[in-house]
């Protein structure tokens, strides 16, 4: 991994169901569960092996040891036994470890995703370190990194100092927070799974680190990792919130008002807005459905 | 049973004689008070004005509303001058929160979690590092063996020269010289 500048470690599947099959069916089953026990046991290793590649330096302008930050190792899986279909995903497959093959319709751009923020107190100063962000900022990165304040932010919900108390105003410090790279890529049934007289389903995949930019358009690839369910957040900052929603909301206000009054309402017209979830795959391996990696 | 109609701001409302008493003796009460306070002892007592439907001074509240404290704020400077609460009030029986380990990774409190993690990395122990020293000292050895065969190419090119047998064309050639010849 030092050699070629790596933080990701592949793992063959089958190597571990030989030596463990414990340990893999465990993996296998509750994958999402223990995939930071996963990493945390990589950078155990990684620094016991080769304490020097923990830190990184991502201004390179200092060769300050205060500027050093910890790299994220990453764990790839690649070779499991099985390799489902877009159509096989079920409720009991989320966070388990499966392989689905596909054929890639989109790819988006690669932006950057915050995985831990570091927060400054706008009133005692104080920082707050490696604030987890999951699933959360990776719509408005650039906007971040453009200095544009941003409603997303998961902030930290007090501030430790004991004698500031602080729950609202904090500044997001970039240098000190960790970003990594992210894409989205849209996969399509393979031509020859599709049941007859079906329609070809689609789904999301999100690729992290570096397995971004591996798939292209047109590629017939398999993707490791697991099927997740995310709260769709970006519905939820946006300061209108959901636009058909807002439209049916302002059409039944109008014609009740319409009939002779407000009358009771609900929880919407304060404010409150349903959380809307969205499935997708988190993948972290990425290769030809040949075998061969990109 | 007869009902009463009274009209306060344009609703009609009907209510119920015994509910009606209480509300009258509520706004003869409220409408006494508020003569006796005239200093000026008006001859007729200024007309009574809800502003609210009758109906809602029927209904006590549930609930007393309490009181809304502004927010008190502690001054980093001051606060030694503060008194220390006594013991047993709610504040003080209020566990500490554990201090967040600056560590690189979250610590996630999860046995099952942990002892994955223990095994997978005795697996990366025992296989990864043991695989790649097997591919170092692999690597070595075809490195050493590649050495040596270029070492032991031109000798090995003279054997192969001298042991070369005639091709197949070669022999094809000859005999059709010999059967012309």
């Amino acid at each position: 991994m030092r050699e070629y500048e790596l933080t990701t470690l592949y793992v063959d599947f089958g190597h571990l169901l030989q030596s463990d099959d414990v340990l893999a069916d465990a993996i296998q089953k509750q994958y999402y569960r223990f995939l930071p026990f996963l990493r945390r046991a990589l950078w155990n290793l990684v620094a016991e092996h080769e304490p020097d590649y923990l830190k990184i330096n991502p201004t390179a302008a200092t060769t300050d040891s205060a500027n050093l930050q910890s790299r994220e190792f990453s764990v790839a899986f690649y070779h499991l036994p099985l390799v489902s279909g877009i159509r096989d995903l079920r409720t009991e497959k989320i966070g388990t470890l499966m392989s689905i093959s596909g054929t890639v319709t989109r790819t988006s751009e690669v932006r950057p995703e915050l995985l831990y923020g570091s927060f400054t107190c706008e009133m005692c100063n104080g920082t707050v370190n490696d604030v987890e962000q999951q699933f959360k900022y990776t719509e408005v990165c650039f906007r971040i990194l453009l200095g544009h304040p941003c409603p997303q932010i998961l902030q930290p919900s007090l501030c430790p100092n004991p004698t500031c108390g602080n729950r609202v105003a904090w500044q997001l410090q970039i240098d000190s927070s960790k970003f990594t790279d992210w894409q989205k890529v849209r996969i399509q049934e393979n031509p020859s799974e599709i049941p007859t007289g079906s329609m070809p389903r689609s789904l999301d995949v999100i690729l992290r680190g570096e397995m971004v930019e591996r798939a292209k358009a047109g590629d017939k690839c398999v993707f490791t990792g697991t099927f997740i369910v995310i709260p769709d957040v970006s519905q939820l900052g946006l300061p209108g919130g959901n636009k058909a929603e807002i439209q049916r909301e302002a059409f039944r206000s109008s014609a009740a008002a319409g009939a002779g009054g407000s009358g009771v309402t609900g929880l919407k017209s304060l404010g409150v807005r349903d959380l809307q979830y969205k499935t997708a795959f988190l993948a972290c391996m990425v290769h030809d459905a040949d075998g061969r990696v990109s | 049973m007869t009902t009463y109609y009274y009209e306060s701001r344009g609703h009609n409302l009907a209510v119920e004689p015994a509910l009606k008493q209480v509300q009258f003796s509520v706004i003869n009460a409220s409408s006494r008070i508020i003569s006796s306070m005239n200093s000026d002892q008006l001859s007729s007592p200024p007309p009574f004005e809800l502003s609210l439907p009758l109906s809602a001074l029927s209904e006590p509240d549930p609930q007393p509303r309490t009181q809304i404290l502004p927010r008190r704020t502690t001054d980093a400077l001051t606060l030694d001058d503060v008194p220390s609460e006594a013991p047993g009030t709610v504040k003080a029986k209020r566990k500490k929160r554990p201090k967040i380990q600056d560590s690189d990774i979250p610590l996630v409190k999860d046995a099952v979690g942990e002892s994955v993690a223990d095994t997978f990395e005795n697996f990366l122990r025992t296989y990864v590092i043991c695989t790649n020293d097997m591919q170092y000292t692999l690597n070595d050895h075809v490195d050493s063996l590649r050495q040596l065969i270029l070492h032991l190419r031109p000798v090995l090119m003279g054997c192969y020269k001298t042991s070369r047998p005639a091709s197949r064309y070669t022999l094809i050639k000859s005999t059709r010289c010999g059967s012309t010849s």
